[in-house]
């Protein structure tokens, strides 16, 4: 058995293991890890940890399209915002004027292949609309 | 055609049968026809599952009696699932089977005719006839071993024995399988990673320590039936993703099939 300086095993030096195995023993050696640090470090990690679980109820993934993931992070860059913050202050405005049927989205709905959902909605015309919008308007 | 997997290892008491019964229960459950067959004297299997102990296996093997397979084969009570029960009386089957001639193939000669799509062998925490019979009659190996050095030493002992018979059984080690995992604890973690850097790939998703195992035994009921979200079902949290546990564990099994 492989020992490093403070006597436990390291982990980083084994040869092909399973990925779930990997992903726990990587899991044990943080806490380990963290179980060295100072008391304060210690209870720094904990609260970041503790933080990061409360926000877990409100997180969802968004499949974005590639340019459009490329334009929110490089305005979240530009403004030195979150890019989850930019995104919900984006998002406030269109949600409230949906649920008021100031918009709708009708015309965009394609049929859905997928079992969950009824439709699908077509981005691309969003995005040419929305490209289309803004060359008028600067001209 | 079925499969036989050999569940083994030569120290006690670290969950040969509950993985036996719970990766038993979970194939017939996923629509497999499983044949459960206890080689332990002790009859764990029938506890574990809620039902009384029989000496199926003794009359199943037993030179004088030789009974066809399916009349000695018990519902598991649960579609899907039959049992092959041990009791006492395997302590006098073995005796009598020393003097057969030919005696490490007396389980594969009997399991040939089985109409099941997966065998689980449960075999005794000992290296005595049936467990070399076991081998004989496997395809495959899984070694459940708890995280400690006495039970890591018996998954290299059963190696050793698979080494042996490597002449007359075509027996593949596919996994060893930690259990009794606990990640709070360094011995847990130490012993884990001495397993993935000794056996590597074999080293399947540790099961954890859960006591929801001991409370389903005591009701004779599978850890499917009696607590489904239990941690050694479901594993850890990692994410959005769970790792380890039961589940998980059948999913390679379904592989190998």
């Amino acid at each position: 058995m492989n020992r490093n300086t403070k006597g436990l095993t390291s982990f980083e030096e084994l040869p092909g293991v399973d990925p779930a195995v990997e992903s726990l023993l990587g899991q044990g050696q943080r806490r380990q890890d963290e179980a060295r640090l100072p008391r304060t470090e210690r209870s720094r990690k904990k609260k970041e940890r503790e933080r990061a679980e409360k926000r877990k109820p409100n997180r969802i993934n968004l499949d974005l399209p590639v340019d459009l993931k490329k334009r929110l992070e490089q305005l979240a860059k530009k403004e030195g915002v979150p890019i989850s913050q930019l995104v919900a202050f984006l998002l406030y405005e269109p949600v409230t004027q949906l649920e008021n049927r100031a918009i709708s989205l009708w015309g965009y709905k394609t049929a859905s292949g997928c079992p969950k959902f009824e439709c699908n909605l077509d981005l691309k015309r969003r995005a040419d609309e929305a490209a289309h919008h803004d060359v008028s308007r600067k001209s | 055609m079925h499969t036989t997997l050999a569940i083994l290892n030569q120290k006690g008491g670290v969950g040969k049968t509950t993985t036996a019964v719970t990766l038993g229960s979970g194939l017939a459950r996923n629509g497999y026809r499983v044949l459960l067959v206890d080689l332990d004297t002790q009859g764990n299997v029938a506890d574990s599952l809620g039902l009384p102990h029989g000496d199926d296996l003794r009359r199943l093997l037993s030179p004088d009696l030789r009974c066809p397979i399916d009349q000695v084969i018990t519902p598991g009570g649960l579609e899907g699932l039959d049992v092959i029960r041990s009791d006492k009386s395997t302590t006098a089957l073995k005796q009598t089977l020393a003097g057969v001639t030919l005696r490490e193939y007396v389980l594969a000669d009997v399991l040939g005719n089985s109409a099941h799509d997966v065998i689980l062998l449960d075999c005794a925490p000992s290296a005595d006839l049936l467990h070399f019979a076991a081998l004989v009659a496997s395809d495959y190996l899984l070694i459940p071993t708890r995280l400690d050095k006495l039970a890591v030493n018996g998954v290299r002992d059963a190696l050793q024995t698979l080494a042996a018979l490597k002449r007359i059984s075509r027996c593949k080690v596919v996994g060893i399988l930690p259990t009794f995992y606990e990640r709070v604890t360094l011995e847990s973690h130490e012993q884990l990673i001495h397993l993935a850097q000794t056996f590597g790939k074999l080293v399947l998703p540790p099961i954890p320590q859960d006591t929801q195992c001991r409370v389903a035994t005591r009701y004779g009921k599978t850890l499917w039936d009696y607590a489904p979200n239990a941690k050694a079902l479901n594993g850890y949290e990692q994410g959005n993703r769970r790792v380890g546990g039961y589940l998980q564990v059948l999913e390679r099994v379904k592989e190998w099939l």
